[in-house]
């Protein structure tokens, strides 16, 4: 501005006449910025539910590729087999048998002795074998845990064969395909060993496989844990079976504040998602090698919004009500006559809090160190309460519990869907990490209530389980 | 006890709703006379206070406390109503005049008039005059300053001032009881 510029004493005059000047805002221009303001507020809010989604859908996307890697990582084997599904063993080195065309077989089905002392047992040191007899290198760098079971009668002349074990003959074709026997299994002297199934159709560059699979199911295994979890919650707001609309097409409302019943008519209402918060405690049983059944126990507090364009107030008591839908702190028992609309743009928030009980089964698609599983089950889902507060303090903040007077169920069932990553650590610990689904399916409002509420959440929780051994 | 000036920032800042209609029941009535004098309608200055009023609050975390709340506040106002009005001032021609004689010897005496009729007269100034009337003779800024302001001319600020001017006089004659004084 100007400081040193020389005004004459008509402009000074209107500066002074108008420096201390005021004029009275009408009430409605605070009612507008509160509301535009209300609004903006609501835009960050939902802001942070997208927030939310994306990070679950973003969950969801790693845990899905994270498993396929590791899924497909384990595949490397000629027929398709898993390698991580075969047992460790010691081993020093491997010895590759010939093509086997116009061999003759002889089957042992089985060796009893030690896995050690086994003359025809060849295991897999994590090492390049180069085999004396061919130049082929045989890769074992990715053969963890292999037992390769040899039976061909190139050894030391010092070593006892197969035949000399048992005593059969092997008898060559001729003298320069030398007999290839299959060993179809390996019993180990120690009973707590298992027998090593040899399954002559695998071939890894000619050489059969006899392999144990990785058999992390021990039976009736039990877990206890705890989790929290946080994410998206949409009261899912319809029309009931008594529609407003149907209501006006029927005359019931007259004026607009008052039906023709004299209780006082909710105004045009605009419901808005919001976050919910979770802990729960919950225990799991792994009754077969890929499937769980758990269950728990979850406590929720899921937040929303309601938008009603009316607010109005008692003419004797000068209280303030928004009668919505879903009830208000207004008591039936007043003569609606007595009240009259003094505002709109009502922002109200809801705090509902929830008690479930989940009960879900999954199945591992991975069971290795880290775990994928997917899990659907029901939930009985307990409604506890809910508060009922305007930002601006406009009403006064009220609470819904269960009940009769209550537009809501005391209970309702839901939906689960969730797909489960785990890390297993120190053998009993799992870390899990679980972007889920939830919907209910059935109404969570009564039937006489006149919109109905199907609410649904999407959310990722983090949790700690301890694994019973 | 009445929060204190820190205090009412401070919960704007913090989204707090009873501090922001703390801040707007404190200025709100000397800022709709701002926006009152940049309009020809009660509605519209209330239109153009809602507008400042969420810039404010949305802005507040910039106000720097060394400075003063209510210039700030008075300067958001001024640009709100300038950017509302922004379309409407150069529907009017203005003619550019390099140096606008302006006589001041004619003075007159406002002390009778009550500042809502003052008003009137303000709003029933064409849009383009009633703009720079108001920068030059109320805010006080400089005819450079305006025409910076406003992509003009300093020419046509000046013109546009000169009617004004001219116009206001014309106004505050027709009126009874003016007072005519030689300073």
């Amino acid at each position: 501005m100007a400081s040193d510029k020389t005004l004459g004493s008509f402009e000074v005059q209107w500066a002074e006449v108008f420096e201390h000047a005021e004029a009275q805002p009408s009430a409605q221009l605070w009612i507008s910025i509160d509301g535009a303001l209300a609004n903006a507020e609501a835009g960050k809010y939902r802001q942070g539910i997208v927030f939310y989604r994306l990070l679950a859908a973003a969950s969801i996307f790693i845990a899905l590729g994270l498993g396929t890697l590791l899924y497909y990582q384990n595949v490397s084997t000629p027929n398709g087999k898993a390698l991580s599904e075969i047992e460790v063993n010691n081993a020093d080195e491997i010895t590759r048998i010939p093509p086997q065309k116009n061999l003759s077989k002889e089957t042992i089905t089985a060796i009893e002795g030690d896995k050690n002392e086994s003359p025809e047992s060849q295991i897999v040191d994590e090492k390049m074998v180069e085999n004396p007899d061919h130049t082929a290198h045989i890769p074992i760098d990715h053969l963890h845990n292999v037992i390769l079971a040899n039976a061909s009668d190139e050894r030391k002349n010092t070593e006892p064969s197969v035949s000399e074990l048992y005593n059969e003959p092997i008898v060559p074709i001729d003298d320069n395909i030398k007999p290839l026997v299959t060993l179809t299994a390996l019993k180990f002297k120690n009973p707590d060993e298992k027998t090593l199934s040899i399954n002559t159709d695998i071939h890894m560059y000619n050489v059969p496989l006899a392999v144990v699979k990785k058999d992390r199911f021990k039976g009736n295994q039990l877990w206890a844990g705890l989790g929290v979890s946080s994410g998206s919650f949409d009261p899912k707001i319809g029309n009931g079976s008594e529609s407003p609309q149907a209501d006006a097409a029927s005359g019931l409302e007259s004026d607009g504040l008052r039906a023709s019943d004299n209780t006082l008519t909710a105004g045009s209402e605009k419901y808005e998602p919001g976050f919910s918060y979770a802990v729960a405690a919950n225990a799991g049983w792994k009754f077969a090698r890929r499937w769980i059944l758990q269950g728990g126990l979850q406590y929720q507090i899921a937040k929303s919004g309601t938008q009603t364009d009316k607010l109005v107030q008692n003419r004797v008591t000068e209280e303030s009500f928004a009668p919505t839908n879903l009830g208000s702190s207004f008591n039936a028992t007043q003569n609606a006559a007595d009240f009259e609309v003094i505002g709109s743009d009502v922002n109200l928030n809801n705090n509902f809090q929830f008690l479930s009980i989940p009960l879900k089964v999954g199945y591992l698609v991975l069971d290795q160190k880290v775990q994928l599983g997917i899990n659907a089950g029901f939930s009985a889902d307990f409604f506890l309460k809910n508060k009922v507060s305007e930002a601006n303090q406009l009403i006064e903040s009220f609470e819904q519990s269960p009940g009769n007077d209550s537009p809501y169920h005391k209970t309702f069932v839901s939906g689960l869907f969730g797909i489960e990553l785990g890390y297993n650590f120190l053998d009993n610990y799992y870390l899990t990490l679980e972007p889920s689904y939830k919907r209910s399916l059935s109404s969570f409002t009564k039937e006489s209530s006149v919109v109905s509420s199907s609410p649904s959440r999407l959310g990722l929780t983090v949790g700690f389980r301890y694994l019973f051994r | 006890m009445a929060p204190s000036e820190e205090e009412i920032i401070s919960g704007c800042i913090n989204g707090e709703r009873q501090m922001q209609k703390v801040l707007y029941e404190t200025y709100s009535k000397r800022l709709l006379v701002i926006s009152l004098r940049y309009s020809k309608l009660q509605q519209e200055a209330e239109d153009i206070l809602q507008e400042a009023f969420i810039k404010i609050f949305a802005n507040i975390k910039k106000f720097r406390e060394d400075s003063s709340l209510w210039f700030w506040m008075k300067k958001i106002t001024i640009n709100t109503a300038l950017n509302f009005h922004r379309s409407k001032i150069f529907l009017y021609p203005m003619v550019d005049v390099d140096n606008l004689h302006e006589d001041k010897s004619h003075d007159i005496s406002l002390s009778k008039f009550h500042y809502q009729e003052l008003l009137e007269m303000i709003q029933d100034l064409p849009s383009g005059c009633q703009v720079i009337f108001n920068l030059y003779a109320i805010e006080g800024y400089k005819h450079s300053e305006i025409a910076e302001m406003l992509a003009v001319s300093e020419g046509t600020s000046k013109s546009q001032y000169a009617r004004a001017r001219q116009l206001l006089i014309n106004k505050i004659e027709d009126k009874k009881g003016v007072q005519y004084g030689i300073r």
